[in-house]
């Protein structure tokens, strides 16, 4: 009798632990599911907000934007497939961060265009006024002219 | 030779900063009054151009489903609706005309869907107002609406007689755009 009561503390101990490292898992998995929510949600724009990401809102259309990627993240759809999910719906529009394609190479293009000519004038500016201030250094003889004119002044 | 060159880069960029800083001023401005004048709240849609999207849905107030595969062959208008939404009180004669011109005419089938809603306030909504000539069907959870690219109601999708959406409304209708929306799918009034 003693014995089968130890056997049964002990089938119950390792099945409690068991259970634990299951749940562990669980909560694990869970929480790189809420962490690619936040990953794909963060990316995509709430389509009544202004400029805000599906991830931040809690409109209801975000919210069902929400429910739709846990959905297809459980379903084992990869975040592109999730993203493409939604522009097939709403349009590219729906993406926080502009594709760098076509067109829209130039909003990416366009500040390095800016910057580059920026420093590119700056440049040019600095080298005209070395160039400008440079010749006054090497005017010893005016300096000479002027001693000379000045020692003669001299009584 | 390197002074020659230097010489010339000197006097173009001597001779055209002053035009090219115009040139990038008015530039700028112009983007600055395109970006001011464009309404912010205005959303592409990603559906003009493709296929009507395939849904089943429960029908309002009658048994059955409705299919979208039962309603292609004709041009066909689709227009998302809501109890709730305020929005589409005005719209609902401009509807219930509509309604009335088109449907026995066998020109062009009219469909309602009625979004994240519930079936009792909708049937409250068209006692109260005037019951659509034209069916509706429940998209109770909003999925459907979600294939459309629906944001916000109400919403109204013009699709020609080979099943490709060709006009998206969105707001409340008049007279003047359905006349302008029905000449693009191919209806005649």
């Amino acid at each position: 009798m003693r014995l089968v009561v130890r056997l049964l503390v002990i089938l119950l101990a390792s099945s409690s632990l068991l259970g634990g490292a299951g749940a562990a898992d669980g909560l694990i998995q869970e929480d790189r599911a809420e962490q690619r929510l936040k990953t794909i949600a963060s990316g995509l724009r709430c389509p009544v907000c202004q400029g805000e990401a599906v991830y931040d809102s809690h409109s209801t259309i975000a919210n069902q934007m929400k429910t739709l990627i846990r959905e297809q993240v459980a379903a084992g759809r990869t975040d592109d497939e999730i993203r493409g999910f939604f522009v097939t719906r709403y349009g590219a529009f729906v993406l926080m961060e502009p594709a760098a394609s076509g067109m829209n190479l130039m909003i990416w293009l366009f500040p390095l265009l800016a910057l580059s000519a920026g420093m590119l004038a700056i440049l040019v500016l600095l080298g005209r006024r070395r160039q400008a201030v440079a010749p006054p250094a090497t005017s010893v003889g005016g300096t000479e002219e002027f001693l000379t004119r000045l020692e003669r002044l001299e009584p | 030779m390197t002074t020659v060159v230097s010489n010339t880069r000197k006097t173009f960029v001597h001779a055209w900063w002053k035009p090219l800083l115009l040139i990038a001023t008015v530039g700028l401005l112009g983007l600055f009054a395109l970006g001011l004048g464009r309404d912010p709240t205005f959303m592409p849609s990603a559906l003009v151009g493709r296929a009507v999207p395939d849904f089943e849905l429960a029908t309002l107030s009658a048994a059955g489903r409705t299919r979208s595969g039962d309603l292609a062959g004709n041009p066909l208008i689709i227009n998302f609706w809501a109890s709730w939404c305020g929005a589409c009180r005005s719209e609902h004669d401009t509807l219930l005309k509509l309604g009335r011109e088109l449907q026995g005419s066998g020109q062009v089938r009219i469909l309602g869907i009625n979004h994240r809603d519930t079936a009792s306030n909708a049937e409250r909504f068209l006692s109260s107002l005037g019951a659509f000539p034209y069916p509706s069907a429940i998209d109770a959870d909003g999925r459907t609406g979600v294939d459309f690219g629906v944001f916000g109601l109400p919403e109204t999708f013009f699709v020609d007689a080979t099943g490709i959406v060709r006009a998206r409304h969105i707001g409340p209708l008049n007279e003047r755009d359905v006349s302008r929306y029905l000449a693009v799918i191919g209806v005649e009034r």
